[in-house]
């Protein structure tokens, strides 16, 4: 019995009741995947690591009150996103404005419809487009994203959390996570479009 | 279909979130609609690509102050 690895919850119990050894244990679970969640969010290590802190003190100071309805990640995800988001309006870095966020997710549907011709580079494998540079664009293309759509892509598509555990972690409605997430996919699309095209017609050219 | 109707549901359609009378409808649009081909296929791609981005660990001096800073933080609360 004694070597069976504990739940989230019972580590979490156990630590209530005084097991201070176990703290480090909790936290080794959560910190790399905190850490990744502030660094998309925020786009810089300094920040992420201030968001990682805050995240883990907030947890902590409120862990005796955690009540077990939700998942322990769960919970522990949305004191994390709402530490990220608050440092992004602590830095004032919310000002992008949605309305022109959106006339780009939806220049690819004008461009679709017009038949104007678009650009291929979904055959290129994986490992040859994710080079540092591209990383780079795609790091940039989703801080260029009003805040709300970069959490729920974040928490979706880098994270990989469930449309529900999204909507949980964030207090939106699925319906939202879904249409959100469409909109962040099609912006991003656009962007790497952007890059992977002009990227292939030098290299066509070379 | 046209591409404007089946543009909404490209990011269920990808995620296979949809009823198979759906996907049998978008499916045919595809078949006869280069563009709207194109934009699945990087539609896809982007996704594929932003789960493939490597995860990073968190450095090791912080990870070591972040563990005193905490227990530190349980001791202030007992």
């Amino acid at each position: 019995m004694s070597d069976r690895v504990p739940s989230d919850r019972q580590l979490v119990e156990r630590i209530n009741a005084g097991e201070k050894e176990l703290l480090g244990e909790l936290i080794s679970r959560y910190e790399d995947r905190v850490y990744n969640l502030a660094l998309r969010m925020l786009g810089n290590r300094e920040d992420a690591e201030d968001v990682l802190q805050d995240t883990f003190l907030n947890v902590i100071r409120a862990l005796d009150r955690f009540q077990g309805r939700s998942r322990f990640s769960t919970w522990l995800y949305r004191i994390a996103a709402n530490a990220a988001l608050s440092r992004l309006r602590k830095q004032n870095r919310l000002n992008r404005n949605e309305d022109e966020f959106l006339d780009e997710v939806y220049a690819v549907k004008e461009a679709a419809r017009s038949g104007e011709l678009i650009a291929d580079w979904s055959n290129s494998p994986v490992d040859e487009l994710l080079s540092e540079e591209a990383i780079e664009v795609m790091n940039r293309a989703v801080e260029g994203m009003p805040e709300i759509y970069r959490a729920v892509f974040v928490l979706r598509d880098v994270e990989e959390l469930s449309t529900a555990e999204t909507a949980e972690v964030l207090d939106l409605t699925e319906a939202a996570v879904k249409s959100r997430l469409h909109r962040a996919r099609l912006y991003l699309r656009n962007q790497l479009s952007g890059y992977f095209d002009s990227y292939q017609t030098e290299g066509a050219a070379s | 279909m046209n591409c404007n109707e089946i543009f909404e549901s490209l990011s269920d359609f990808i995620d296979a979130e949809l009823s198979d009378d759906a996907c049998r409808e978008i499916e045919k649009h595809l078949d006869g609609c280069r563009n709207c081909r194109i934009v699945v296929n990087t539609l896809r791609k982007t996704v594929t690509l932003y789960h493939s981005l490597p995860s990073e660990e968190v450095p090791g001096e912080t990870r070591m102050r972040l563990h005193r800073v905490i227990h530190l933080e349980y001791d202030k609360k007992r």
